[in-house]
């Protein structure tokens, strides 16, 4: 009965989606900027739920040349697109 | 480098026309910064003065805004990274440019130092209080920036006109919120 409930409880936790304040407001920022060239954000242990809200904001800015992202749980591809990745390397 | 041969540097640096000065890794402590500060030419554009302890006390930040408080100041570069730089000396630096209504420098490294989310409130207001602002490339990585600090500087981002083309802040936390006791672990 117990397991059964700590299942029914990791199960609800993992459903519940945390905030994503960081992807958010950063994926509105670069949505509308036009201006930046460059933006480093490796090692900074973003997690799955920001790089995700990130990732949807970012095929908005067609300005940004260079992102760097290694060290979080997100890569880029050839193409200059952000993709989240389950296990990072931090 | 020792307070002797500063001193003698400092004597070279009031009559040379050189518009780059390179002093990284000369274990510069803030007095032999300060008088080096006060004898700099003012025609000087790239400032280095990168892994150096300069940031121990508030010696020579006091004397680097009275080096930008000059009218024929013209310094396009500075960097002081690796110099346990703190959020009170960013904020002196921000409170001149936007005092004196900068519009010369143009980029700040300021990584490796020992800079929190404040440093990061400091730049914000620096956009929030002169729209001349010029910065283009700004370096904060290796500090202490967490979540609150890093929405500042989307803040910063997503103001028009910006002129900032570089950010690093790497090798932060900026996606997590800082611990209850930051201001203890410091």
């Amino acid at each position: 009965m117990r397991r059964k409930l700590m299942k029914k409880q990791s199960k609800h936790f993992i459903d519940v989606e945390p905030e994503a304040l960081f992807g958010e407001k950063w994926g509105e920022a670069l949505a509308f900027n036009t201006k930046l060239l460059h933006l480093d954000l490796s090692f900074n242990r973003i997690d799955f739920y920001n790089t995700r809200a990130l990732a949807t904001a970012l095929p908005e800015n067609t300005t940004l040349f260079g992102l760097h992202y290694t060290g979080n749980m997100g890569r880029i591809d050839s193409l200059g697109y952000l993709h989240t990745i389950e296990k990072s390397f931090f | 480098m020792g307070p002797n041969r500063a001193r003698a540097l400092a004597q070279a640096l009031k009559v040379t026309d050189a518009h780059k000065v390179n002093l990284t890794y000369n274990r510069l402590d803030p007095g032999t910064g300060k008088m080096l500060m006060e004898s700099i030419n003012p025609q000087i554009t790239d400032l280095n003065l990168e892994k150096n302890s300069l940031g121990i006390n508030n010696v020579f930040v006091d004397a680097l805004v009275k080096h930008l408080d000059r009218h024929d100041n013209c310094l396009q570069s500075l960097n002081l990274s690796q110099n346990r730089v703190t959020d009170k000396h960013v904020e002196s630096i921000v409170n001149i440019l936007t005092e004196t209504k900068n519009d010369c420098l143009k980029k700040l490294k300021l990584a490796k130092n020992r800079l929190t989310c404040d440093a990061a409130f400091a730049l914000r207001d620096l956009y929030k209080l002169y729209n001349g602002a010029v910065l283009e490339n700004l370096d904060l990585s290796n500090n202490k920036i967490y979540l609150p600090g890093a929405l500042a500087i989307a803040e910063i981002v997503k103001k028009d006109p910006i002129t900032l083309r570089v950010i690093d802040l790497s090798w932060n936390l900026v996606s997590k919120a800082p611990p209850k006791n930051a201001k203890e672990e410091e």
